[in-house]
């Protein structure tokens, strides 16, 4: 039960720490966010 | 025996002064964390400058104007904030007001959060603070600007804590209840949020607390919110807002989770241009789900650690929040809110519905503290199991022994975190505490560093402080152009902004209240600011402006938008440097009186400050006594 316990431990592990390199790999590549709109008007909610 | 009161009694050491010394210990290391979490959201704002972002706005010394109280034509959305903020920077640089109220509000909340679970264990504590201040809510409202809500948000879990104080009869625990009640209500959404828990707590069935203490408590929370009430309730003008601004400021789906995954996991704000980038990514949402996984996972667990009142009161809240922030989407919601908004005064506060998740998002928090606790429990009782295993293949009887002791004797860092014995079990322990403290973080990454750059501090051109020395407050009000709301500056890394000027040069200015929003524009409450923009639209347009008491017309030409042609050649140049351009509307400038009478909204704001300054005093006062015991005790 211990071992078995423990296995599924370092699985999940193994698995957040892929999605967290995942997440920090993609996060850090440059996005189109921050396009800048030259609209006359400026909306609440441009980008 | 209640279930915090078996919670706390499972958690005491043997003796009292190592359990005295281990929470000590446990209190410097949640700090240390919540310290750290502060220090890498925020880091840039260590550079010098304003953090500028939508609606969050800092100028180097703001003035105590009318306005500042409400007395003006605009509806009272930051009142009393803005007279908050023109006392504090009498005292201290507009910048280092800012950032002292953004690091105390990540620090506030998280060690707020931390503290909120009566449990003694650090692991569960960090994992609270984690969840609380790093999720896309505070992202979100961080980069719109809505730094005050934030305020409210970062007192929900302290007021959590004084009210449970209130209700086991600690009535020294009111006074400083009152206190972050107020300072929360420097805006409306703050003061709801706040006064709405402290305020359920207090009035809830049972608790130790008198009838006194309810009903003077209740009294102050009420009176607290009298400086943006009164010159809402009394301004010329209705303060009911356009129904078009529900649709347009109603929560959103900000991930591929959909609008209700996008709340449930404590995002889906209207404002796409807040969203941050990870919300699109799978694998940051699948970490995401982890934490809210884990929240449900603890759900059943809080009832171990919070009273009955208290889980009480904050589920309702959490469901209320939810369901407000919901219900734009929901068969007749919308109708619903549009003639809340149209109909009944102050409606227009519950249009953006999101921000109602406050409460949620404590609850989550504590959850998932609850969660991890849970998770350390069973890591270690599987590890114990383990332990008794190896131990029966040599002595049945051993094996008994063994595990007996394990659940005793635990090495001191699975103490400190609730964990199995043995290195490798304390080990497995620390780990199950830590990973879900970490796990915000690895899951929203872009909101550290400023929110991945988006809150860094900029410097305003010497041409703003040449027009705010050029600008005389006895010649009328100011209109800056373009007359619009908001504001893109190279100098502010073109991020969209609130104008600043308003509130940089010192008179009072008509400010532009329709807001453009995706393809529509969401008309505004203020009556003064749409005659200007017909004035500025008219043939003679200085004439105009001083009818309506507007003596000065500013241009910011390094931004986009129009400046009306033929006005400026009907002005007096008082100040042209083509950054920054002052014109001065010649003539004799008459008065707008539309606005609240001015007795009762000074009377509002006097009884405020009393409230707060006899709170203050009373906190000092049991501080100062506490203090002096102490002194005694060491000494004798």
């Amino acid at each position: 039960m211990g071992n078995f316990g423990g296995v599924v431990a370092a699985i999940v592990g193994v698995v957040l720490a892929g999605l967290t390199v995942v997440t920090a790999v993609n996060v850090s590549q440059p996005s189109d966010a921050d396009d800048v709109s030259h609209e006359e008007l400026i909306n609440y909610d441009d980008n | 025996m209640t279930a915090p009161q078996a919670v706390a009694r499972r958690d005491a050491a043997p003796d009292s002064g190592a359990r005295h010394r281990r929470a000590h210990r446990g209190d410097w290391i949640l700090l240390c964390w919540c310290v750290l979490l502060t220090a890498v959201m925020l880091g840039p704002l260590a550079a010098p400058g304003y953090v500028l972002s939508y609606d969050m706005v800092a100028v180097p010394d703001q003035a105590l104007l009318p306005s500042s109280v409400g007395l003006s034509s605009a509806v009272p959305r930051a009142v009393p904030l803005d007279a908050a903020v023109a006392l504090a920077d009498s005292v201290l640089t507009g910048q280092l007001v800012q950032k002292l109220a953004l690091a105390g509000i990540v620090l506030g909340a998280a060690l707020g959060a931390g503290l909120a679970l009566p449990t003694v264990r650090t692991g569960t504590r960090l994992v609270a603070a984690s969840v609380y201040v790093w999720n896309a809510y505070v992202f979100e409202r961080l980069v719109i600007g809505h730094w005050p809500t934030l305020i409210a948000y970062a007192a929900l879990p302290w007021l959590l804590i004084l009210g449970r104080r209130v209700r086991r009869g600690r009535t020294s625990a009111l006074a400083p209840a009152v206190l972050l009640a107020g300072v929360s209500a420097l805006t409306p959404t703050g003061g709801l949020l706040a006064a709405a828990l402290f305020g359920a707590l207090l009035l809830a069935p049972g608790g130790r607390h008198g009838r006194r203490t309810r009903v003077l408590g209740a009294v102050a929370l009420l009176l607290l919110q009298a400086p943006w009430v009164v010159p809402s309730v009394l301004r010329p003008d209705p303060a009911v807002s356009d129904p078009s601004g529900v649709a347009a400021f109603a929560a959103a789906s900000d991930s591929p989770l959909g609008l209700l995954g996008s709340l449930l996991t404590l995002g889906g704000i209207w404002n796409g241009g807040v969203v941050p980038d990870s919300r699109a990514l799978p694998s940051a949402l699948a970490l995401t789900v982890v934490v809210l996984a884990l929240a449900v996972f603890g759900a059943t667990e809080l009832r171990r650690h919070l009273g009955r009142a208290e889980l009480a009161t904050l589920g309702a809240l959490a469901a209320t929040g939810f369901l407000v922030a919901v219900s734009s989407a929901l068969p007749g919601g919308g109708s619903v809110l549009e003639w809340l908004v149209s109909e009944v005064p102050g409606g227009g506060l519950i249009r953006d519905g999101q921000k109602f998740l406050a409460w949620y998002a404590l609850l989550v928090a504590l959850a998932a503290a609850a969660g991890a606790a849970r998770l350390v429990r069973l890591a270690a009782s599987s590890a114990a199991t383990a332990a008794g295993t190896a131990r029966a293949d040599t002595s049945s009887a051993a094996t008994a022994a063994g595990a007996a002791a394990n659940r005793t004797t635990l090495s001191a860092p699975a103490r400190r975190v609730g964990g199995p014995p043995g290195r490798a079990g304390s080990g497995v322990a620390v780990a199950a505490a830590l990973i879900p403290a970490l796990l915000p973080i690895a899951a929203l990454p872009d909101l550290a560093w400023g929110a991945a750059g988006r809150l860094e501090p900029s410097s305003y051109p010497a041409a703003w402080s040449d027009v705010r020395a050029a600008i005389d407050g006895g010649h009328g009000d100011v209109v800056v152009l373009p007359y619009q709301p908001f504001r893109r500056f190279s100098w502010a890394g073109d991020r969209t902004v609130l104008d600043p000027a308003p509130r940089y040069l010192g008179v009072e200015a008509v400010v532009p209240d329709a807001l453009p929003v995706g393809d529509a524009v969401v008309p505004g409450e203020d009556r003064r600011a749409a005659e200007v923009a017909a004035a500025l639209d008219g043939d003679d347009s200085a004439g105009e402006l001083a009818v309506l008491g507007v003596g000065w017309v500013a241009v910011e030409r390094d931004t986009p938008g129009a400046v009306p042609d033929g006005l400026l050649e009907s002005l007096e140049s008082v100040e042209i440097n083509g950054t920054f351009d002052l014109y001065r509307v010649p003539g004799v400038i008459g008065t707008w009186t539309r606005i609240p009478p001015a007795a009762p909204v000074i009377a509002a704001d006097i009884v405020f400050s009393v409230i707060l300054v006899v709170a203050s005093a009373d906190v000092a006062r049991r501080a100062f006594s506490r203090r002096r015991r102490s002194l005694r005790s060491q000494e004798s």
